[in-house]
């Protein structure tokens, strides 16, 4: 490994551990960490600061910003809101029941808008009802946990549902159809997988059945939302939207040169300008400026690591395993979800998809592709922190003051999460490769 | 647990519901769920347990052990009350009485203070109110003044000496904003003062309102 190279993976490594050690200053870090690699890159003799902003996907940039811009948009029409209630009702205030039903809505919702979206619309509506109906620190442990596994999951299922998926679709590694037709199925095992597991492990035995309390609960729900109405104005042209992006996606010939960048942005410009003054009001105030700093900083640092030919060693020195073809792809996959779990998702996805695209030219690309999303998506349950889906949860749920039915109050942090996490990480990652290998 | 009935629960799902619905409005929705689901005797233990605590539910508990019908909500008197005003300022929220005021004051600029004591989901709050209802806060109510302007607050109970009121009410109306608003307007939801110390309220004399209606 020669002095540029070794400099440039340390700066990566060091942001990267640095900005999962700081969640707080996360965005600080990494710019730093960026700039870093960029002075290292150019001072030691690598690619200039020029030639790294050339290689940053910026297709991926905009399918985040115009599909985050596209989620405020459904979410103005209250429609998820109001989905998360007609869902508490089909529960009847049934512990085990309400479980259920709102992890498959949470997984559902993330297939469409992006994750922490998902969680905003749903989680409030579920913190409220668990209120309501009274909850065990057990029962609220496996419902979060599983909702948290569950929104990961359906990020995963679709090309649209979260960055990794999205950076597969917008740099090209994969056509639409061929990642929604692997990774939905994938994804759908590993959900009833997991809810199986949840089925055996009763998270609501310690919540006895109070059917006064489930009756108050409902009716109070309902009053609570006595008067709102789904926003037509805003979920007609929100799901035409939708469906035109992905008549795009899925029929567009990609000898037209239209991406799924520029399919998404069309779409959501056609739904932005179905309401002109609030699509105006989105984009001037919610493009999502945290998200675009936070990966255009990885793309530098992964992209200075690139440029010095790290990757290709790494990828050689996966090569030179003592194992079959088979059992490489398979070690790359776990360290890929053990990685995500310490680093999270963005930084994972974004560094280990060079190293994915070397094994794509020995093994049928597809498998190697949706396998690693699929490890991306195990090690983005792993821990509360390895995506930021996990903090949010745990500052709604902390702000909603919940208390459980021995009058404690309801928790749900890292030590919380840490069973469910595990359990959602080895189903996934077990699915996962399974797929993988029936595959190669 | 008393018997049967889960009180914890039931003040922490009171807590969530008088958030937003109103102490008044969510205490008569209980009562008849409770009543409904559990029999009276559940609506008495409830009361029992958490009366002291809430003021409001047990007044309202009382009359509906009572057999006192629940209030529909009419809001002729306080809308001839708001008669010749542009814009109009709801100090509180009581759901079933504000949603039929809201429908009688079609042409006025409205807008809710929303109590602090018991903070919910505002967004979800005003989801239930027309678009055009606005929320605001002490810090910012007073640009709705002008001569055509009033202030409009639930009270819960009143006698000929004191009117019991959100702690919001107070700081709303002091000397600096009576003189900016033309009517300070009392909207009497309980026939009387609750029988139990009036945590969460206020009392203040009935001359601080330029009408007290019912």
């Amino acid at each position: 490994m020669t002095g540029h190279q070794l400099a440039t993976t340390l700066a990566l490594v060091a942001t990267l551990v640095a900005q999962a050690m700081l969640p707080g200053w996360r965005l600080l870090v990494v710019t730093t960490g960026a700039l870093a690699s960029m002075v290292l890159s150019a001072v030691l003799g690598g690619v200039g600061a020029q030639a790294l902003f050339a290689q940053v996907p910026w297709d991926v940039l905009v399918i985040v910003v115009v599909l985050g811009l596209f989620s405020e948009f459904l979410a103005a029409s209250r429609a998820f809101g109001l989905l998360a209630v007609r869902a508490a009702n089909l529960s009847g205030g049934r512990p085990l029941r309400l479980t259920v039903i709102f992890v498959v809505s949470m997984y559902a919702v993330s297939g469409v808008v992006n994750n922490l979206t998902a969680l905003l619309l749903v989680l409030p509506v579920l913190l409220s009802l668990l209120k309501l109906l009274g909850t065990s620190q057990r029962h609220l442990t496996w419902t979060l946990g599983a909702v948290l596994v569950a929104c990961n999951l359906g990020g995963a299922a679709t090309p649209i549902g979260d960055f990794p998926a999205i950076l597969l679709l917008g740099r090209g590694a994969m056509t639409f159809t061929d990642y929604l037709t692997r990774a939905l199925p994938q994804t759908l095992v590993a959900l009833g997988l997991f809810l199986g597991v949840v089925f055996v492990a009763r998270p609501q035995r310690d919540l006895p059945q109070s059917p006064v309390n489930a009756s108050l609960a409902l009716t109070t729900m309902r009053a609570l939302y006595r008067n709102v109405r789904v926003d037509r104005r805003l979920v007609v042209p929100g799901a035409l939207g939708l469906l035109a992006m992905l008549a795009g996606w899925l029929l567009l010939p990609a000898s037209w040169g239209l991406g799924p960048d520029v399919v998404a942005w069309a779409g959501a410009a056609l739904v932005l300008w179905s309401l002109p003054s609030l699509g105006e009001s989105l984009t001037r105030r919610r493009v999502d400026v945290e998200a675009v700093l936070f990966l255009l900083s990885l793309f530098l640092l992964v992209g200075a690591v690139r440029a010095a030919g790290t990757f290709e060693l790494a990828g050689q020195a996966l090569a030179s395993l003592p194992l079959s073809p088979k059992g490489q792809v398979l070690v790359f996959l776990v360290i890929a979800a053990v990685l995500t779990g310490l680093f999270s998702a963005g930084p994972g996805m974004a560094a280990l998809l060079d190293v994915a695209q070397g094994l794509a030219q020995h093994h049928p690309p597809e498998a190697i592709y949706v396998g690693l999303a699929m490890s991306v998506c195990a090690g983005s349950s792993l821990f509360l922190t390895a995506a930021t889906s996990g903090p949010l949860t745990q500052s709604l749920t902390e702000r909603a003051a919940l208390r459980t039915r021995s009058d404690a109050p309801g928790r749900f942090g890292f030590f919380e999460f840490a069973p469910v996490g595990l359990l959602g990480f080895i189903v996934i990652l077990g699915t996962g490769l399974a797929f993988v290998w029936a595959s190669l | 647990m008393t018997g049967a009935v889960d009180l914890g629960t039931i003040e922490q799902a009171f807590r969530v519901a008088a958030a937003e619905l109103g102490m008044c409005d969510a205490a008569w929705r209980f009562a008849q769920q409770l009543s409904t689901a559990g029999g009276p005797e559940v609506v008495e233990q409830v009361r029992d347990g958490l009366g002291r605590v809430f003021p409001v539910l047990d007044a309202v508990f009382s009359r509906h052990l009572a057999s006192t019908p629940a209030p529909s909500g009419d809001a002729s008197a306080a809308a001839r009350a708001c008669a010749g005003l542009r814009r109009l300022v709801l100090v509180g929220l009581e759901a079933r009485w504000t949603d039929a005021l809201v429908k009688q004051l079609e042409g006025v600029e409205l807008a809710v203070l929303l109590p602090a004591a018991l903070p919910g989901d505002v967004g979800r709050v005003m989801a239930n109110l027309p678009p055009a209802v606005q929320h605001v806060t002490l810090d910012d109510f007073q640009r709705l003044a002008g001569p055509k302007s009033g202030l409009l607050t639930f009270v819960y109970g009143a006698t000929a000496q004191g009117a019991f009121v959100l702690p919001e009410w107070v700081r709303a109306q002091g000397p600096d904003v009576r003189a900016q608003f033309r009517s300070f307007i009392g909207w009497a939801i309980l026939d009387a003062p609750p029988d139990v110390y009036p945590r969460w309220l206020v009392e203040v004399p009935p001359t601080a309102f330029t009408a007290l209606v019912s």
